[in-house]
């Protein structure tokens, strides 16, 4: 999936490059723009600046995990300051309640050892992702993807927060299962 | 503590904090391993899509050797050494034209307008050129 990322031309700021990795995985960044950036402007701007950091900060990738998960943290890293920030500048004039906001923007994802979530692992996933029970996947899609909280991803598929928690859990029992070469520990 | 259930884990990577687990996470190989998957799940769960060409122009446009790549300025010890002293002329002309050295003359006058110069020259040093031309 995508320009696979040649070390030494990223780290070197090679142009031809840069263009090949951004062409390729502007998705990524898009995608959770979309999700934070409230206004088409804010998205743009959220776009702009995950990339601007990533052309900027080369070497912050080291090369050991998957690309796009990398870039995937750094783009919802970078977004969720951003909407921190703006929910704090809204919430000081007073406007209107962002609870919901600040409640899901409360974490930043820490970045994981690279090791545990090499190209290789992230092939294998991607691929046993297809093979999961479709309203499993489409949770899983629904809150790791588009990075719904329970109560959105519910409405949207129509059935209880509890039933998407217990898919997502399932889903990634599956996972986990078969990539240890398990018998399917799902019950 | 004992390693977690997946809910716990989930629920940590979905940003609920929890310290506890985060510290045993640092020890624990097979927890890492856990929450590697779940790092990996948004973009293997994600199809690509179509991004519009004016996004991803607007970056490849701040790309070294871009036409609207806006490299940071370099600036020279001369325009340092000009911008210092206009900002020290300017503070110096306005204490003087309001009289607020008073009684001490000259010397104050040296006092309090040598660090304006030094800051004004300092500053033409700290634009960082970021701004992305030919925006979104």
């Amino acid at each position: 999936m995508g320009a696979v990322v040649d070390l030494d031309r990223f780290w070197a700021a090679d142009r031809a490059h840069l263009e090949e990795i951004i062409k390729a995985h502007s998705w990524i960044v898009l995608k959770v723009a979309r999700r934070f950036g409230e206004a088409q402007d804010k998205t743009d701007d959220l776009y702009q600046s995950v990339w601007l950091r990533v052309i900027r900060n080369p070497r912050s990738y080291r090369g050991v995990g998957a690309f796009e998960a990398w870039l995937f943290l750094v783009a919802t890293n970078l977004c969720r300051d951003e909407a921190r920030r703006d929910v704090a500048e809204r919430n000081r004039l007073e406007k209107v309640g962002r609870d919901d906001l600040l409640r899901d923007f409360v974490g930043k994802t820490p970045f994981p050892d690279e090791s545990v979530i090499s190209e290789e692992r992230h092939a294998f996933v991607r691929e046993a992702m297809r093979g999961l029970p479709a309203r499993e996947a489409e949770a899983i899609n629904r809150i790791y993807w588009e990075q719904r909280t329970y109560r959105e991803a519910a409405k949207a598929m129509g059935i209880k927060e509890a039933t998407v928690r217990s898919l997502v859990r399932k889903g990634i029992t599956r996972l986990r299962s078969q990539e240890k070469g398990l018998e399917d520990e799902v019950s | 503590m004992k390693c977690p259930d997946l809910d716990r884990l989930i629920d940590l990577d979905l940003g609920k904090p929890d310290p506890e687990l985060q510290d045993h996470l640092k020890g624990c190989r097979s927890c890492q391993e856990d929450m590697g998957l779940l790092y990996l799940l948004p973009t293997a769960a994600g199809l690509p899509e179509e991004v519009p060409d004016r996004l991803v122009d607007s970056v490849l446009d701040a790309l070294p050797g871009s036409r609207g790549y806006s490299s940071p300025p370099v600036v020279s010890l001369g325009q340092k050494v000009l911008t210092g002293a206009i900002g020290f002329l300017t503070a110096a002309g306005g204490l003087v034209l309001t009289g607020s050295p008073g009684q001490g003359g000259p010397i104050l006058l040296l006092v309090l307008s040598v660090p304006v110069g030094i800051f004004c020259g300092l500053l033409g040093n700290s634009v960082d050129g970021e701004t992305v031309k030919g925006g979104v």
